[in-house]
């Protein structure tokens, strides 16, 4: 009885499960619809001009273009996924949202999300078909792509005249391919900056390292070795072990070291994957992909964090600790040196947090290695995160209000006006401009580094300045963000390094996605394992290396490399190389 | 006459209390230590001087908490689905387990298994979200926080398994004297079964206290959140790092973090003690008569 009762249990059960599947494979075909439809309206539009406003488009009932207003004559609302940061949580009476409606005559109706669980909420949003029509801050729209819920914005950015000019003044077409997905076309529309800047890498004790008599002025042309010296003599002049106490249990500073050194490295529980990726090298010679973890590359990189370890010099709590630990050893000045960004530094100053007097904290340029004294930023290059547009929009909106939205983002997100508004408020209000366009935050508003003490803050009271809004833009919005400090650190940047050859990308469909996933879960998870072991002399980096290789291979990689260079063989017509 | 305990017995008590003291200080070291950062200076606790008592004793935090409107907002929406959720949870509760522990009814070899299905396979995060938000159309509804889950299968045993121990005969003797079902449920079960209902309601009210799943994935606008997401934010906050050239890093000082912490769990701790004599008859109980 008891087993016929759960049989039928069972059946039932799946009776729903199947009717589930059916209502959604019916709603992705209705999807493919969609878009094919989009397909021949952009193609059609494609003759047309679509930036300016003509006289012709004067009757619909708005007004764009190449750095003119979006305002439109009705008051339109549209929905909103938002990131809710908890350095500034969210308010209804932010003047960004009053400010918006002045001047385009648009409101949000947002669905605000805990930016710690963005991506769940998303996912399940976006998955179910109920999301709002924009969600911005998505930093891999790969995830949704397959859903059939969002838009292949690539079809429809000509109707977008800002982002347009963005994409021909900055040449930015090669690194919107690094985008696109497998049918040749991208889903998300990124942030851009004009140039690279900021990132990561080392907040070191200046006034330590001078006292030790390490010659400061070279730092920008420093390769690892020559921050080894100058470490070696930081530890003989202190007579201290473990100077290097790390936060990002060391994936950050691993992935700096690793650019430079010509592989991959760096993977973290606190901070997740900041460049171990999939071991992936692409060699610009031989046109073609290489795994690099296997490398005398790699052994020689692994060789520098060993001799670091084995001399004392590197904290073996690197590897364990929380940050909050690493920092508090750095403020306490127990250790002297510390990865981080410029806001994790503009924060340290602003706060007070170090217990030393007369701390001199400098910020390193990322140091040099073999491969040449690059640039070490996100592996994205001038790309951002960006806005992926969900088909409820068109849906909805129908074509032509779908377009209008566009055009809503377009002036919003990508012109210049759109730019400031969002980063530094109203003229006259928030902020002066002088002749030359000169941005000075009024001295009552506190701003990342920018009047520290003061009793108001631009993001947290007034909602600017934000990561939902403010990235990406050209080199003066870019600048007008620094403080003279930062600016200084990057002219040294740009100064002395190079940037790095974009990868091109993977465009791997749904299947081999998942291929390629099952090789590198379990591999790349070796390989890290592995590069700690090596790094703290569980493994001999010598006598154990063959056997490290053979494993490697033994868990896919030969594999794995020779699917992605299939895969980019057949996709190079996509790509143009 | 007295009997002298046994010298092994003698020394398994001074052991028994010595490793109990020791427990006692490892679940309270956490609280301890919550509360004096709270007290403390962010200065001191971001260079990690502080252990057991406050360093640089200030209540800046608390000030600076109290004085944001948002605080008090999460803090009664978080009371609101607290008492409406277990009100629910535990009424529902009964009801269902009550039937089920009539082994005589017909359909109950049916509905028992249906409902431990439950316990070991769900339909998933979307299915849920979509379940909650489209067909039920409870998107960012305070029903869609208080109703999935209302009733927990493992709770729902435990009392069934609790009704189960009644004696059979207090019913019939109410039945003879002409009480209905409801009648004999309302007047004469429930009545004997405080102790159950105690334990079910300091159940439920933790797990909805602490909750924010619900939440997080159902609501939509800020206004409704309870607090539970807000400390979800702030802590997580600290351990996520974004990787980008826009990056912007938790700058939420650590005194704010735990004072927060303070201040949301420091009610559902108080409740405890009040409970506690229930909780224990509840458990075991339920437990012996399975």
């Amino acid at each position: 009885m008891k087993k016929r009762l759960a049989a039928l249990t069972m059946a039932l059960v799946m009776a729903g499960t199947l009717t589930a599947c059916g209502g959604g494979s019916e709603s992705a075909s209705g999807g493919k619809g969609e878009t094919s439809a989009a397909d021949a309206a952009s193609s059609e539009a494609a003759g047309t001009d679509a930036a300016g406003t003509d006289a012709a488009e004067n009757d619909l009932g708005y007004e764009y273009g190449e750095d003119v207003t979006f305002h439109s004559d009705e008051p339109v609302q549209y929905t909103m996924m938002f990131s809710d940061h908890e350095n500034y949580p969210m308010k209804d009476d932010w003047r960004i949202w009053s400010a918006i409606e002045e001047k385009a005559n648009v409101t949000f109706k947002l669905t605000s999300v805990a930016r710690t669980d963005y991506n769940a909420k998303v996912t399940a949003a976006v998955n179910s078909g109920s999301a709002p029509y924009i969600v911005p801050k998505i930093y891999d729209s790969k995830p949704y792509e397959d859903s059939g819920q969002i838009i292949a914005v690539s079809d429809w950015v000509q109707y977008m005249p800002n982002y347009q000019k963005q994409v021909k003044e900055w040449g930015m077409e090669e690194d919107l391919k690094q985008m696109l997905a497998s049918d040749g076309k991208y889903y998300r529309l990124p942030g851009m900056w004009e140039s690279v800047a900021g990132g990561y890498s080392l907040i070191i004790r200046k006034d330590v390292f001078e006292a030790a008599g390490v010659d400061m002025s070279k730092e920008a042309e420093w390769t690892w070795e020559d921050f080894y010296d100058a470490l070696k003599k930081v530890q003989e002049h202190t007579g201290k072990d473990n100077i290097w106490s790390d936060q990002f249990q060391l994936g950050c500073a691993m992935n700096l070291a690793a650019n430079v050194y010509g592989v991959k490295a760096g993977n973290s529980a606190d901070g997740g994957d900041w460049g171990l990726q999939d071991g992936m090298k692409f060699d610009f010679e031989k046109n073609e992909f290489y795994f690099a973890d296997t490398t005398e590359d790699y052994k020689e990189f692994l060789k520098y964090f060993n001799k670091l370890y084995k001399e004392g010099i590197l904290d073996p709590e690197t590897f364990t600790q929380d940050s909050q630990q690493a920092q508090a050893k750095f403020f306490r000045g127990d250790s002297y040196v510390l990865s981080s960004n410029y806001q994790i530094l503009s924060d340290i100053q602003s706060q007070n947090k170090m217990q030393v007097e007369d701390a001199d904290l400098y910020f390193m340029t990322t140091p040099s290695g073999p491969k040449g004294n690059l640039k070490v930023s996100s592996a994205a290059g001038r790309l951002e995160n960006g806005i992926v547009i969900t088909k409820n929009a068109l849906d909805d909106l129908g074509e032509e209000g779908f377009i209008k939205m566009l055009r809503f983002i377009d002036w919003l997100w990508y012109s210049d006006e759109g730019h400031e508004l969002t980063q530094w408020g109203v003229e006259g209000e928030t902020y002066t401009k002088d002749d030359k366009g000169n941005i000075t935050l009024n001295s009552d508003i506190y701003f990342n580094g920018f009047n520290p003490g003061a009793s108001k803050q631009l993001n947290v009271d007034y909602g600017f300045g934000g990561g939902v809004f403010a990235y990406g833009g050209n080199v003066d919005i870019q600048l007008s963000k620094f403080t003279d400090a930062e600016k200084e650190w990057n002219e040294r940047i740009n100064a002395n390094k190079v940037n790095q050859q974009l990868t091109p990308p993977v465009l791997a469909d749904e299947m081999q996605k998942e291929d390629l996933n099952l090789i590198k879960v379990s591999l790349m998870d070796y390989v890290n394992t592995a590069a700690l072991e090596f790094i703290t002399g569980k493994r001999d980096i010598d006598k154990d290396w063959d056997s490290y290789v053979s494993d490697c291979e033994s868990k896919g990689s030969t594999k794995y490399t020779d699917q992605v260079n299939e895969i980019f063989n057949d996709t190079k017509d996509i790509l143009g190389m | 006459m007295k009997i002298k305990p046994s010298k092994g017995y003698r020394t398994f008590q001074v052991v028994n209390t010595i490793l109990m003291i020791l427990v006692i200080i490892i679940t309270l070291y956490p609280f301890v230590y919550l509360v004096a950062q709270s007290f403390s200076s962010d200065v001191a606790v971001s260079s990690g001087r502080v252990t057991v008592f406050p360093i640089d004793f200030s209540l800046e935090t608390y000030k600076y908490i109290l004085r944001d409107n948002s605080f008090f907002k999460f803090y009664g929406n978080t009371i609101f689905y607290s008492v409406v959720g277990t009100a629910i949870s535990v009424f529902g509760t009964a009801i269902l387990a009550y039937p089920l522990s009539k082994s005589k009814l017909r359909l109950n070899k049916f509905f028992t298994p249906f409902v431990v299905f439950t316990m070991y396979f769900t339909g998933g995060m979307i299915p849920n979200y979509i379940l909650v938000t489209q067909w039920l159309g409870l998107a960012d509804s305070i029903w869609a926080v208080v109703l999935p889950g209302a009733i927990s299968t493992f709770n729902l045993l435990l009392m069934k398994s609790f009704f189960t121990g009644l004696p059979e005969e207090l019913e019939e003797a109410a039945a003879m004297d002409g009480m209905g079902v409801y009648g004999v449920f309302v007047k004469i079960i429930l009545p004997l079964s405080k102790p159950i209902l105690a334990t079910m309601t300091l159940f439920y009210l933790v797990g909805m206290w602490n909750e924010w799943f619900g939440p997080f994935l159902y609501l939509e606008s800020r206004d409704k959140w309870p607090i539970a997401l807000w400390v979800r934010q702030l802590v997580e906050g600290a351990n996520q790092v974004d990787i980008g050239s826009t990056a912007e890093a938790s700058s939420v000082q650590a005194t704010l973090k735990s004072a927060t912490m303070v201040l949301t769990s420091l009610p559902i701790i108080c409740v405890y003690p009040f409970v506690q004599k229930y909780f224990v008859q509840g458990m075991t109980m339920g437990a012996v008569k399975g």
